[in-house]
């Protein structure tokens, strides 16, 4: 698969800060989560991408294009929604929606039929006529969204989509995030601190950390548990239902007051769940494979116990 | 051109505030109130004769239209074109665009161009009808050429001072100005020769009719350039020109951020 971007030995320092260090990064199509504590190194990888900062070593593409000397071949191609309040002072949404469209070189009347059709995605009503200045959070945030992706980009980085929205605002944001990647097969690099936004939009993974790569991976794979098992939610005595279990031969630890983790295959272990549950009166409610935690693979990754930059 | 047209509109649209408007107005009636006032309050008129009053009035209205209306215009428009998007946080949206610093400093140079010279074209018909000499329309059109030609120059100035030190663009653009412009181009050497001033003032003494005994005069003959008055006006455009490449290539090379400092 070609990468989007492949960054080798990147390093940026500030005077006498180091903000990345020897960062190595391949980053492959689909929704990538961009995660890191604060300091990480996180809004400065992606001034990095966008040509908004001077690396100080190293060497990289984006999208097929070399870093340094073709700024403008991948800002023509990326979309970036930042962090920031930031919006275009003194205009209206779709005024706002016209500029930055023409100023990535799509003729007048194309911009505004594009900031129409953008807006309208992005669920904007009559409010797209207002001044900007008289937007809520959530209206900014849609209108940011909706001006980092104006232009058709190829690779979206949006830098903290979802903070400041309510939950339904928040659920429509990442369907949006969703139907980009799936539909009209947009990259997207989604850099956030909320890690179920991770969990249910993202393919891959990649924590920060100190300025270098801890973690970069599908999530898929890191979800995954080193030994296969079964999480089994049960409503009754568990104590009783762990002894049936071990009697069986079979090990399990309790991972909650109601939660099992039984070790096996799954379909080795199908019929004694069942059977334990009958002979030690306990109901079944739930049964899952069992995953590590995005929580808990991010905690390990910057509390530096694991460094599995696999 | 697209993104050009574009930025220019823009910056326009939002340059159309009150407060925006009401320094227009300011600026276009400064120069007007001052004529009434020493027509009213002064009596040169009746010391001097028809040619001196017309070199007196010349050097009025030099000092206030290409001058204090032209610089101080610019010095709302142009010295905060960085500052104003890195405060409002909209840097990052137009610097991410192909080629986005180019065409916003130009597109925000071409503003200030024509905000200036705007207010100063009103400015001179009024004051130039105030005066009550004749040869108006030579007045006219040589303060108007002057105004466009200092427009031009201030606003590359100011755009590169204030790219060079968005946080106090107008303390700095003031200091250049007192400085650059007043001090060192009025000081007979070779160092006036790089300034604004150096240049207008001579369009300004070629142009503007100016009494010959004023013209005589020998302060004039150390701080006038040699030359046509095309090649005064090449030189002010090669000014201006390298002055706002300067500023693009210094915003380009500054790595502004608009996100909050020391977010890394």
């Amino acid at each position: 698969m070609l990468a989007l971007v492949e960054l080798k030995r990147i390093t940026k320092d500030y005077g006498g800060f180091r903000a990345l260090s020897n960062v190595d990064l391949t980053i492959y199509p689909g929704v990538t989560g961009l995660l890191g504590p604060n300091g990480a190194g996180k809004s400065t990888l992606i001034k990095v991408l966008l040509g908004l900062v001077r690396i100080t070593e190293g060497s990289g593409h984006v999208l097929g294009f070399p870093l340094i000397t073709a700024s403008d071949q991948i800002r023509t191609r990326i979309g970036y929604m930042p962090e920031d309040d930031c919006y275009v002072h003194g205009l209206s949404g779709i005024e706002s929606m016209q500029v930055v469209a023409e100023l990535s070189r799509i003729p007048a009347t194309e911009a505004l039929r594009r900031g129409h059709e953008i807006l309208d995605f992005c669920g904007m009503g009559q409010e797209r006529y207002r001044n900007v200045e008289t937007y809520s959070t959530g209206m900014r945030q849609k209108l940011r969204f909706a001006m980092a992706i104006v232009h058709d980009p190829k690779l979206l980085i949006l830098d903290e989509p979802t903070s400041g929205l309510d939950p339904e605002e928040r659920e429509a944001m990442l369907n949006r995030i969703r139907i980009l990647a799936r539909q009209f097969q947009k990259s997207v690099i989604l850099c956030t601190h909320i890690l179920p936004d991770v969990q249910v939009v993202c393919d891959n993974v990649v924590i920060l950390a100190g300025g270098s790569v801890r973690v970069s991976n599908s999530l898929e794979e890191l979800c995954r548990m080193p030994n296969p098992s079964l999480t089994v939610t049960l409503s009754g005595d568990c104590n009783a239902y762990r002894e049936v279990l071990m009697h069986k031969g079979i090990a399990s630890e309790v991972v909650s007051l109601r939660q099992l983790r039984v070790f096996g295959e799954a379909e080795a272990l199908h019929t004694p769940i069942w059977t334990a549950a009958r002979e030690s009166g306990c109901l079944v409610r739930g049964l899952t494979p069992s995953k590590n935690s995005l929580e808990q693979i991010f905690l390990s990754a910057v509390g530096g116990e694991n460094h599995a930059n696999s | 051109m697209n993104s050009l047209r574009a930025v220019f509109v823009y910056e326009w649209k939002r340059s159309l505030t009150a407060g925006r408007i009401a320094w227009w107005f300011a600026m276009a009636a400064f120069p007007v109130l001052i004529t009434i006032l020493i027509r009213t309050l002064g009596d040169f008129e009746s010391h001097n004769d028809i040619a001196a009053q017309k070199s007196v009035w010349s050097v009025i209205f030099y000092a206030l239209i290409p001058g204090v209306c032209v610089a101080l215009s610019v010095l709302l428009t142009a010295a905060p074109a960085v500052a104003a998007e890195l405060e409002q946080r909209s840097w990052a949206y137009l610097a991410t665009r192909p080629n986005g610093i180019f065409w916003l400093l130009l597109g925000k140079f071409l503003v200030s161009v024509t905000w200036a010279a705007t207010a100063a074209w009103m400015g001179t018909i009024l004051s130039v009808g105030a005066c009550g000499m004749d040869e108006q329309v030579r007045m006219i059109l040589s303060l108007s050429a002057l105004s466009l030609l200092s427009a031009t120059a201030y606003s590359a100035v100011y755009l590169l001072v204030g790219t060079i030190f968005p946080k106090r663009a107008m303390v700095f653009c003031m200091l250049y100005t007192v400085l650059v412009e007043l001090v060192f181009g009025s000081i007979p050497a070779i160092i006036n020769r790089i300034t604004v001033q150096f240049r207008l003032r001579t369009l300004f003494v070629n142009w503007m009719p100016l009494d010959q005994r004023m013209k005589d005069e020998d302060v004039f003959q150390y701080v006038l350039a040699e030359g046509s008055s095309f090649m005064q006006c090449f030189w002010l455009i090669a000014l201006s020109v390298l002055f706002l490449v300067a500023g693009i290539v210094v915003a380009h090379r500054k790595e502004f951020t608009s996100a909050t400092e020391g977010d890394i």
